[in-house]
């Protein structure tokens, strides 16, 4: 038995075939920008440009985290880019007039961004708690946070931007989203520093075993001994988070907290992470994988720009290759290594008797 | 009642034999069944009742041998061939859609439709399928509405739209799988009613069941199979429990492992009165240090319920849970492992491995809490393997690396990475579910010598098993359940398969004889 | 049960968006409805002026509805007209999102004896509006194309972003904007599209503005649009070399005009379009001769313009003062602040000339 189990599956496949996923969508990306840099040599590889796609990637690298997360679960987050609004807008709301409510006037740079954040957290714990507790599928109480955020931006805002002043003194807020440090985006380097937390987490802690354990086999987990509803409220938490963050990006960068941003954020979130290997099946993916999976959205939708592509054409092409990434993911699963060897073993061998 | 030897038979199996790598599921089976006439089939887990029933039904293909209906060869290719040859079955899990009707339910991808100008089916032809409907609920006497909702319907009701859908298949033999399992006493005469109306428009009808007392009631004949054999056929006059029972069990002991004496240290493990509403019904035992309990029982009869709901994997209405003569609130599998339990999951594949994953966090799984640091949650990697390596190593589990998918290896190597990540957790209680089922003689045993040798070191072991050698041999003490409640516990000398039967089939008066 | 209980609380709100039922008849309860598009800063101007409006006419409250689903919404907009036509009001003005597919309940409205006409957006031809009040988009796009071309006399390339392809507003900007410059040295990159964005709207302006080291100018079709492009072009220290030509006048516009990022930014007088609206209808209502009401509001071919102003840096303050004598409140102020010696100032051209470009245009159309 023993000696068969050796023959169908030779030693570190399962570390192969891991490492090569990533791989994957590595040489995707380097083919990208090995195309895009040869169309157009003399703009695509400036540190102007290369900061506009880190910029892009920054923001729906956050969010596709935040999906790798959920998605690993076997969830799903539609209320990112809703709550991306909502949050950039509570962030401004409190930081210019205040909490009416509480009758408090305008609220200094760290409680603001505190604040904002708890509430981002709290959207998605109420998430969790309606997918655990209540068997809400995700899908469905998501999308309802998806609607209500959204109408609460345009409530609260009736429409209007909350426009930080010009030269009104929030430059420290602003320069988050907006500055860089020698070219790299502020935002790309608070990116970075969250995706190497999340990785730490996802890879080197016990919660993230749990996190994978959970996605695998959610009964085996419940009897391994793992609170499996607080692993799952726990990656709900982190993507509400993570748009709350994302929401104070954007806030700064645009300089005011607008309804008008973050319309569907969660596809491209999605997308990037589904791009990067991340499985809707469930109990794989990686924040690597997320973030390469972003950039490659961000490299194409900046080459198109600098190719003057039709922007009739451009939706088209990036839906082709979400395609091709969902495809692909469906074809790799399907497709075991032995029927891989069938297939190969059936032009070198006879078939054998019925 | 009885068929006379002239008539054809409605069905005839002749010498059937399938094999599955390892095991003779049935070996030269034959026996017929006679129009107005209720065969039952009886024998122990394993016998080979549904394996037989795969095959009329087309699900499985036979090794060799014949089936004929009405004298005719036949050889169901698929479930639904075979309906149209004339069997149908029914199931313990029933095939219906709950959100339609009873009539769709009954004509569901047959509808009886309009013919539209190419001659091809087009629209249901609503009219006519109720009425037929309800004149096949007629024959099997239902009092509901043929558009009632299936969710709506009882069980029993469940059951009677199952057999109508049967009979509108113009079916000449039914097999029952069961029926009775789910059903009440007075919902058990009622169908036994419809059995005895199928009999006499003509039908043969194939009754398997486990309770031993619902044969003399319905059957007109007794076909006992043990081991993938034919071990008896009687007509039930000449049958009576004890001899059944016989029958079924009376098989030699074959050669394996024992479990060694070990000296019974305290009670470790105690259990009170526990109930599941409708499921397990005040259980209660003890288990000291080293000793290993065999649940025996028949397939339903509570046994994985029980263990699970020790275990807090379901909840429990009542009792209580003693560890080291301490009360314990178990509420989750989580109290479970903090209290000193560990649980072999009957299914392995579904519920005790993460089968995507690496060997390696299989067995870290349950063992994240200490082997991660408290202040930061970070995984003590190099404990981590090392604790999976031992494991490993101990058990003899046959992997390339320890980065192996658990889905690649085999049975045998996949409980043993499941028994490797409990080990891993020092449990004081390990209760396991089925240990062997499904996994090769060589790794049989040495899951078994594994057993005593925990059982040694003076843990306390709750063993499941259906394989009535093994309990006999490795338990010190047996508890036999029966429709959820313990039917008895015997001491290791004074346990025979005869007497487990007995109990298992709730026949505890056979005991005596 | 549940079922009902939804459909009932429906009915119910339904019934709360009419604060008061059956309403026409006498001149001094008169009803009037303006029914906007969406949720937006745009509206909420018009708003102001509808309820300008009712005050003047000395009408309460609730006598002046102001309406608008929370996003452009055809379906809504349908339900909300048949809710006040069976309200029975005395006339509805109504921005119609599509204007063919609103035009038969507008019909209908119009059977029931309800005046009605059309604001922001032009209705169909031979529509039952009785008269149209605003500007079109296209005519705001050839304005736009007018300023960037002053500002741009030697032309240079020029790029576009806007929130969809697909929305008639959008289109019809872009294609008077376009319509403008055409036969000038001005080459209009291919316009880029946010799907109604900020953030993609401004990554696209990031993009374009490195991928045209040479752009000279840049136009900013939806009210974002604008502060993306100048926020785009701060941040490529290009203040000045790329001009801003932008639509609308939010607190960032005014801003960004301060700033020196945006230079003309063409503002629809929304507010005047609602303001119009309602003292028309009220008009109407109390006057047999339709032609003498309309031709009184200075309503030509069934058309009352209401014109567009372009803000520049030179006459922004003017704006700002234009505005508070009408009551409209605004977050900013230019108070601290005074235009550069060479601010842009811009010409409005001749109307003639204006209707001269639709003219060639059509013919041209025509010619196709």
């Amino acid at each position: 038995m023993s000696e068969v189990a050796r023959k169908i599956s030779p030693s570190r496949r399962g570390i192969s075939l891991a490492g090569f996923r990533e791989l994957n969508v590595l040489l995707a990306f380097l083919l990208l920008c090995g195309y895009f840099y040869y169309q157009h040599p003399d703009v695509f590889a400036k540190p102007a440009n290369l900061a506009i796609i880190m910029r892009f990637v920054a923001t729906f690298g956050m969010l596709a985290i935040g999906e790798v997360f959920i998605i690993i679960t076997t969830g799903i987050d539609l209320s990112v880019g809703s709550l991306t609004a909502l949050t950039g807008i509570i962030c401004a709301w409190v930081m210019l007039k205040g909490i009416g409510m509480l009758g408090m006037g305008p609220i200094p740079l760290v409680p603001a961004l505190i604040i904002t954040l708890i509430i981002g957290m709290l959207v998605g714990v109420w998430h969790g708690l309606f997918v655990t507790k209540l068997g809400i599928p995700a899908f469905i109480i998501t999308l309802g946070t998806w609607l209500i955020a959204r109408g609460l931006a345009a409530y609260i805002t009736k429409g209007y931007p909350v426009v930080f002043p010009y030269r009104g003194g929030h430059e420290t807020f602003l320069s988050l989203g907006q500055g860089s440090f020698r070219s790299i985006p502020y935002s790309f380097i608070i990116l970075i520093g969250i995706a190497i937390v999340a990785t730490i987490i996802l890879n080197y802690s016990k919660l993230g075993y749990r996190v994978y354990a959970v996605g695998g086999n959610l009964e085996a987990a419940r009897l391994s001994g793992i609170n499996v509803d607080r692993v799952r409220i726990f990656c709900y938490a982190t993507s509400g988070f993570l748009a709350a963050v994302t929401g104070i990006l954007m806030a700064s960068r645009l300089g005011q907290g607008t309804p008008t941003v973050g319309a569907s954020y969660e596809l491209w979130a999605i997308a990037a992470s589904v791009i990067g290997g991340t499985s809707l099946f469930g109990g794989e993916g990686t924040i690597l994988g997320a973030l390469l999976g972003a950039g490659i959205v961000g490299v194409m939708q900046n080459g198109m720009v600098l190719g003057n592509t039709s922007s009739y054409l451009q939706e088209v092409i990036l839906g082709m290759v979400l395609v091709i990434a969902v495809v692909y993911d469906t074809l790799r699963r399907r497709i075991t290594g032995a029927q891989i060897r069938t297939f190969f073993g059936s032009f070198s061998r006879k078939p054998r008797d019925a | 009642m009885a068929a006379t030897v002239d008539q054809t038979p409605v069905l005839e199996v002749r010498n059937i034999s399938k094999a599955f790598p390892g095991v003779q599921a049935l070996s030269n089976v034959d026996f017929k069944v006679y129009p107005n006439e209720v065969v039952a089939l009886i024998g122990e887990n394993g016998a080979g009742k549904s394996t037989l029933m795969k095959i009329l039904s087309g699900a499985y293909k036979m090794d060799s041998g014949s089936v004929y209906i009405a004298g005719e060869p036949i050889e169901p290719q698929n479930p639904h061939h075979a309906q149209s040859l004339g069997i149908s079955i029914i199931y313990q899990e029933f095939n219906l859609t709950p959100n339609q009707t009873v009539a769709t339910n009954i004509f569901l991808g047959r509808e009886p439709s309009f013919d539209n100008v190419l001659g091809r089916a087009a629209l249901v032809n609503r009219r006519q399928m109720r009425h037929e409907a309800a004149r096949l609920l007629e024959r099997v006497g239902a009092r509901f509405s043929p558009d009632a909702l299936v969710r709506n319907l009882s069980v029993a009701e469940r059951q009677m739209v199952e057999i109508a859908k049967a009979l509108s298949f113009e079916s000449r033999i039914i097999i029952m799988d069961e029926p009775t399992s789910a059903l009440g006493e007075g919902e058990v005469k009622v169908l036994f009613d419809i059995v005895r109306g199928l009999k006499e428009q003509g039908l043969g009808v194939i009754f398997i069941t486990h309770r031993l007392d619902e044969i003399f009631e319905i059957a007109d004949r007794v076909v006992v199979l043990r081991d993938g054999r034919q071990v008896g056929e009687l007509p039930i006059a000449e049958a009576t429990p004890p001899k059944l029972i016989a029958m079924m069990v009376g098989r030699p002991l074959v050669e394996m492992y024992q479990k060694q004496d070990t000296s019974k240290g305290d009670v470790v493990l105690e259990v009170r009165d526990l109930s599941r509403t409708g499921v397990i019904d005040d259980v209660s035992f003890s288990l000291r240090k080293g000793e290993i309990l065999g649940i025996a029982g028949l397939v339903g009869s509570g046994r994985t319920e029980m263990v699970r709901a020790i275990f807090g994997a379901d909840p429990r209405t009542s009792g209580e849970i003693f560890i080291d003569g301490q009360p314990v609130d178990i509420h989750s599998p989580n109290a479970a492992i903090r209290a000193g339990m560990a649980l072999v999951p009957e299914n392995r594949q579904l519920h005790g491995l993460v089968l995507e994953q690496s060997v390696e966090r299989n067995i870290v799984l349950p063992n994240l809490d200490w082997l991660s640091t408290g202040l930061t949650g970070l995984l003590k990697r190099g404990q981590a393997r090392e604790v999976a390596e031992r494991y490993v190593r101990q058990l003899n589990v046959r992997t390339p690396s320890l980065a192996q998918r658990v889905k690649l290896l085999s049975g045998g190597n996949q409980q043993k990475v499941v028994l490797a990540k409990w080990l891993a957790s020092s449990p004081k209680v390990l209760i396991l579910d089925e240990p062997t089922r499904g996994i090769d003689v060589g790794a049989k045993a040495e899951v078994h010598a594994l057993m005593s040798q925990l059982a040694a070191q003076g843990i306390g072991i709750v063993m499941i098993s259906s394989e009535m050698p093994e309990v006999l041999q490795m338990s010190d003490r047996i508890l036999i359940m029966h429709e959820g409640r313990v039917a008895g516990i015997l001491d290791r000398t004074r346990a025979t398969q005869e007497v487990i039967m007995a109990y298992a089939s709730g026949e505890t008066d056979a005991v005596k004889v | 049960m549940k079922r009902y209980l939804v459909v009932l609380i429906t009915i119910a709100m339904l019934i709360s968006m009419v604060p008061v039922l059956g309403l026409a008849g006498a001149q001094d309860d008169m009803t009037i409805v303006v029914i906007g598009k969406s949720v937006h800063p745009y509206w909420s101007n018009v708003e102001l002026g509808v309820k300008a409006a009712g005050e003047a006419l000395g009408l309460p409250e609730d006598q002046v509805i102001f309406f608008v689903p929370p996003r452009e919404d055809v379906a809504a907009q349908i339900q909300a007209m048949e809710t006040y036509i069976a309200a029975g009001v005395t006339g509805i003005a109504i921005a119609p999102s599509d204007p063919a597919a609103l035009e038969p309940v507008m019909a209908r409205a119009a059977e029931a004896g309800i005046w009605v006409t059309t604001l922001d957006t032009p209705p169909v031809e031979d529509s039952v509006s009785t008269v149209y009040i605003g500007t079109d988009n296209f005519t705001a796009g050839t304005i736009a194309g007018e300023a960037m071309l002053q500002l741009l006399p030697d032309g240079g390339k020029v790029g576009i972003g806007r929130g969809s392809d697909t929305a008639l507003n959008a289109l019809q900007r872009t294609d008077g904007f376009l319509a403008a410059i055409e036969g000038s040295n001005i080459e209009a990159l291919e316009p880029v599209n946010d799907r109604e964005d900020f953030g993609t709207a401004l990554q696209l302006a990031n993009s374009v503005i490195s991928a045209n080291p040479d752009l000279a100018g840049a136009f900013g079709v939806y009210a974002y649009n604008g502060p993306a492009w100048a926020t785009a072009v701060t941040e490529a220290d290009m203040v000045g070399d790329i001009k801003v030509v932008a639509f609308d006048a939010t607190t960032d516009h005014i801003n960004f005009i301060m700033s020196g990022a945006i230079q003309a930014t063409v503002a629809q007088r929304e507010y005047d379009m609602g303001y119009q609206s309602v003292m028309v209808i009220a008009a109407l209502a109390q006057n047999e001769d339709t032609e003498a009401v309309l031709a009184e509001f200075g309503a030509v071919e069934g058309v009352i313009d209401t014109g567009v102003d372009v803000l520049t840096p030179a006459n922004v303050k003017d704006y700002e003062a234009g505005l508070d004598e009408k009551g409209v409140p605004h977050e900013w102020t230019t108070a601290d602040w005074e235009p550069a010696e060479d601010a842009f100032e811009f010409v409005m051209p001749e109307e003639e000339e204006a209707a001269e470009m639709e003219e060639a245009v059509a013919t041209e159309e025509a010619a196709e």
